[in-house]
């Protein structure tokens, strides 16, 4: 009896809060459908790992085994940069390499919430900028960063990432309302929606930005080598089957797996630290400083042009793909049911996708 | 400030920049591609 006793003997009211803590992501996974296919299996994980005496966890535990397959030796967020290269289509950006910059003022986020982590006096220079990826708006770059420079900071940082993410519709919008005006939002695009890109071009951009990334930054090689790769099988034309897979059973494999051992590193005694709250609040900032980086700079660039960008554009510029260029559809749609921007908004989005790859690399240049 | 918030700040200073730089290379480079390889009407996305 005593042994059927032992775990409820064992659990400790943080183990408890752990638990309550899983259930409430498996409920935003499954009620809200925030990232469900990252938060249910990151709530299930962060169970499995904090009932007591857990077989799951520990020596011969199948989450500590993928953890150090997977995790440890950075292969799941490197198969996962593979699947999303396969699966992004830079055409968007290719006919408006324009939008390049905004991919790049937007990733002030990762920066501004570093200098944040920083001035704490909590975290070292290497935590706070773990805390900062956060502001990539991409998980598995917030891992790939996390887990080389703060591996006991990883948990709540996949989980800020993530949840963060799914939370952009009500993030951005405040902000970019804050920081513009109703005639700025109205401001009204053209888009040549017959521009053409060479086929020729659409193979070579993955070449020619893993060398460049690579030579400017070879800590960034992994990063931006998986996803340029995966971005070369699916327009090579000549790999059809392997861009699928890649695309499908690789992607969901891979997502699955990643959730769950993510999960498993929310251990009590890590997780509810007032380091965790301090985590989630610079991560929430994070993406405020992305989105205002992204609009201060499309205003900046106005006053120079004679033809206006709708500085929401600039908003788009994060990484968290497609919703970021969907929210700011929306709001141009609110302020003027006849503004479409989603082009412009699509080609950001795409950029932001590769700014926040890039200043991953250069953090882990600058930092490491 | 601190030695770390010290670093922070010349991080973000250096980091932002790279970031830009190296996106001014890829929009370079972009447009070089596009002239040396315009769209044709059989080969296009």
């Amino acid at each position: 009896m005593d042994k059927l006793l032992e775990g409820l003997q064992s659990l400790t009211w943080q183990q408890g809060v752990m638990i309550l803590v899983g259930l409430v992501l498996i409920y935003l996974a499954i009620k809200k459908e925030y990232e469900p296919m990252l938060l249910l299996p990151i709530g299930f994980g962060a169970i499995l790992t904090n009932i007591p005496l857990s077989s799951a966890v520990g020596e011969g535990g199948f989450l500590t085994i993928l953890y150090n397959a997977g995790i440890r030796t950075e292969l799941f967020p490197i198969l996962i940069f593979i699947a999303v290269g396969a699966m992004i289509d830079f055409s968007p950006l290719l006919k408006q390499p324009i939008m390049l910059f905004f991919g790049a003022a937007a990733q002030l986020g990762i920066f501004m919430a570093m200098l944040l982590a920083a001035s704490t006096g909590v975290f070292s220079l290497k935590e706070a900028a773990s805390i900062g990826i956060i502001g990539a708006a991409d998980g598995p770059t917030s891992i790939y960063v996390a887990n080389l420079f703060a591996p006991d900071l990883l948990g709540p940082i996949s989980v800020a990432a993530y949840s963060y993410m799914a939370l952009v519709p009500i993030i951005q919008p405040p902000v970019i309302r804050a920081l513009t005006s109703k005639k700025e939002r109205q401001i009204r695009m053209e888009a040549d929606y017959d521009a053409k890109v060479s086929k020729k071009v659409l193979i070579l951009f993955p070449i020619v930005v893993t060398l460049v990334a690579g030579i400017i930054a070879p800590i960034s090689v992994g990063l931006v080598g998986a996803l340029m790769f995966g971005n070369l099988i699916r327009e090579s034309g000549v790999m059809d089957r392997l861009s699928k897979s890649a695309q499908n059973e690789l992607a969901n494999l891979t997502t699955l797996l990643l959730g769950i051992t993510i999960g498993s590193t929310m251990v009590a005694e890590k997780f509810l630290a007032p380091t965790t709250l301090l985590i989630l609040g610079i991560g929430l900032l994070a993406f405020v400083f992305d989105t205002a980086g992204g609009v201060l700079f499309a205003k900046f660039i106005n006053l120079f042009l004679k033809k206006k960008i709708n500085p929401m554009i600039g908003a788009a510029g994060i990484s968290a793909f497609p919703m970021s260029a969907r929210v700011v559809q929306k709001i141009a749609l609110e302020e003027d049911p006849t503004n479409f921007i989603l082009m412009q908004a699509i080609g950001a989005n795409v950029a932001g996708q590769i700014g926040s790859i890039i200043a991953g690399g250069i953090l882990l240049a600058l930092v490491g | 400030m601190n030695q770390v918030t010290l670093e922070a700040l010349r991080v973000l200073g250096v980091g932002m920049g790279t970031v830009f730089s190296v996106l001014v290379i890829f929009y370079l480079i972009v447009k070089g591609l596009q002239i040396i390889f315009p769209p044709e009407s059989q080969d296009e996305a």
